[in-house]
């Protein structure tokens, strides 16, 4: 019985999963999520839209740590680097020149490019290990800078923004989460895609044949800020207050490493399913055992790392051989 | 004028001694595994922690502590090695620092229900010591001495003991040393047993002058990651010079401007090194660099 069900199960998925790669599928699925969406929020209570707007949020960074970590392979360690650029961006305009915030949404976005593209000419010379630990230094520089600077940004006071409603908030990460899920299918699938993951594959050979590697991933690096400072953005404006270590923090980070491991790698919906499975258990954790869910968090990663490297899609994929090898 | 300046040198010189035991232990597993291990910063807090406890639970002398801590450390990391580390070894760099990670994570949830949030602090050794107009704390003379001590005795091993010899052919020649009769997956177990004890002994010697808390180590660990850095990842010799130029650096530049200033600018000017010279001031060009 119960090994029927498994079968079936797995079947179904296996279904799911073959058909996903289809452009139809993939855009009607998405449609279905945001319709979804659109008609859940009026009926849910405070704490499920704040549950639903943080897996937002993490879809939306967790597709862009996987645009340059999972395709590219440059795994970064420095994603709250860019989560504390965009809330800092934010508040640096609406507080002192007076911007309303969806124009300094947009402002965000062009620090975002230009520091990206800075720091990505300079961090995309290095690899391996040697990349992780200097973004990882150059978050934790950041967060150290943003602390020492008490003029404006005033240090470890912190300083008071504009704060949205949980329903503005929800919106914005829901489209956010939106539009990164879709550049991500959209680059997947593309010719530019295929280079990014060349690049992961052989660098040197992508060298070889003639091909400046950095004209790929230095994009890849400067969407991948772009994602992720919009999304510290709007998470500034969901808590209207601003201190460094709320949004410089490597926290956030691991978390978002481990909903593209538990998700799967360098995949569409990895990132989907690390958030949908995550968020709501970490915050389920966190008001049932505020003592333990760092603990239990811990073991989850590492038993992810041991037993399942792949994450639930690379389950979902072998399920779809073993279908295609059984009905050919 | 002269005064302060042998005394923050002084100051320097002792502080960069638990730096270089904490980065030496780094950079040991580094050059055995190819491993970054994150989990380094709880190894440093339970040092610390093992010596708070019997502190204040038997009132044991914190520098005798250390019969305990070395012991504890070895038995927990060698353990961690072989029951997790292991299956992940030769995979990608992302699995082996999400595990270390992850054990890291679980470590400071321990010290937090065990110790609680608040951080500890020792009252030991406070009298000063001086000469003519210099005046040095005697604890950090006891911190900067079991430094230096601890990094001499593991450079006297690996050195002229086999088994330490072992340990730097398998870094230098993994499958050479491997041909050669050396079970490299007990060298694995007994460099990230040997990381773990230099980062116990530098998590007790760092107490006895400064606090520790549960998450405590995150600190020191980032502080290791620029001094390993910066001598070049694989280099145990860049390591001892790396280690004495941060801390030296740092003492001055917190004297003259302030603790997250002197952070700031070594953070930064670590990313800025990686882009000059990726394999730091001593470490060998290429080779790893993309690995």
């Amino acid at each position: 019985m119960g090994k029927a069900g498994v079968g079936t199960a797995s079947e179904l998925i296996g279904r799911f999963a073959a058909e996903i790669d289809d452009r139809r599928m993939f855009y009607g699925l998405l449609a279905s999520a945001t319709v979804l969406a659109a008609i859940v929020q009026p009926f849910a209570s405070g704490l499920v839209v704040t549950t639903l707007y943080f897996i937002f949020m993490y879809v939306a960074l967790a597709q862009a740590w996987n645009y340059i970590s999972g395709y590219t392979g440059y795994g970064t360690f420095g994603p709250h680097a860019f989560i504390g650029l965009g809330a800092y961006a934010l508040g640096a305009q609406v507080v002192y020149l007076d911007v309303s915030w969806p124009v300094a949404l947009v402002g965000v976005a062009i620090v975002a490019v230009v520091v990206g593209a800075v720091l990505g000419v300079i961090l995309l010379r290095i690899s391996g290990i040697y990349f992780a630990i200097a973004t990882l230094l150059v978050a934790e520089g950041m967060r150290l800078g943003f602390l020492a600077e008490t003029t404006y940004m005033q240090g470890s006071i912190g300083l008071t923004i504009v704060r949205l409603s949980s329903i503005e908030v929800y919106a914005l990460f829901g489209v956010l989460a939106l539009a990164s899920t879709i550049i991500a299918y959209e680059t997947a699938t593309s010719e530019f895609g295929l280079r990014l993951m060349a690049i992961r594959e052989d660098e040197q050979a992508l060298r070889t044949l003639g091909v400046n590697p950095l004209r790929y991933k230095l994009p890849a690096f400067v969407i991948h800020a772009v994602i992720t400072s919009l999304a510290g953005a709007v998470y500034a404006l969901s808590l209207g207050f601003l201190f460094p270590d709320t949004f410089f923090s490597i926290d956030l980070t691991i978390t978002i490493l481990l909903i593209v491991i538990l998700g799967g790698i360098s995949t569409v919906w990895g990132p989907v399913i690390g958030a949908l499975l995550l968020i709501p258990l970490q915050e389920g954790l966190r008001l049932e055992f505020p003592d333990l869910h760092v603990l239990i968090f811990g073991v989850a990663l590492v038993a992810l790392v041991i037993y399942l490297p792949g994450g639930v899609m690379s389950k979902v994929k072998s399920a779809v051989e073993k279908r295609h090898s059984r009905g050919m | 004028m002269s005064d302060i300046f042998i005394t923050l040198l002084i100051n320097g010189v002792l502080l960069a001694s638990i730096y270089l035991l904490i980065s030496l232990g780094l950079t040991l597993v580094f050059g055995v595994m190819n491993v970054i291990n994150f989990a380094h910063g709880g190894f440093i807090m339970a040092g610390g922690y093992v010596t708070y406890w019997l502190a204040g639970s038997f009132g044991v002398d914190p520098i005798l502590s250390l019969v305990v801590v070395i012991p504890v450390v070895f038995a927990g990391c060698y353990a961690i090695q072989l029951s997790l580390l292991e299956k992940v070894i030769g995979q990608d760099d992302l699995y082996t620092l999400l595990l270390t990670f992850g054990i890291l994570l679980v470590l400071e949830s321990v010290f937090r229900l065990q110790f609680g949030t608040q951080s500890q602090t020792m009252e030991y050794l406070s009298a000063p010591v001086t000469f003519g107009e210099v005046s040095i704390s005697m604890t950090r003379i006891a911190t900067g001495a079991i430094g230096l001590i601890a990094a001499g005795a593991l450079f006297a091993f690996l050195n002229w003991s086999r088994q330490g010899q072992a340990i730097r052919a398998t870094s230098q020649a993994p499958n050479l040393a491997e041909a050669s009769g050396i079970d490299s997956r007990r060298i694995r177990a007994l460099t990230f047993g040997l990381g773990g004890v230099l980062a116990g002994i530098g998590g007790t010697a760092y107490f006895l002058t400064y606090s520790i808390s549960p998450v405590g180590g995150r600190h020191l660990l980032l502080i290791a990651f620029v001094v390993v850095v910066l001598g070049g990842m694989n280099s145990l010799r860049g390591t001892v010079a790396a280690a004495f130029i941060v801390g030296i650096y740092q003492t001055f530049v917190q004297f003259q401007f302030g603790s997250t200033e002197a952070l700031f600018t070594m953070f930064i000017g670590i990313a800025v090194l990686l882009l000059i010279r990726p394999h730091g001031l001593f470490g060998e060009p290429e080779g790893r660099l993309h690995g």
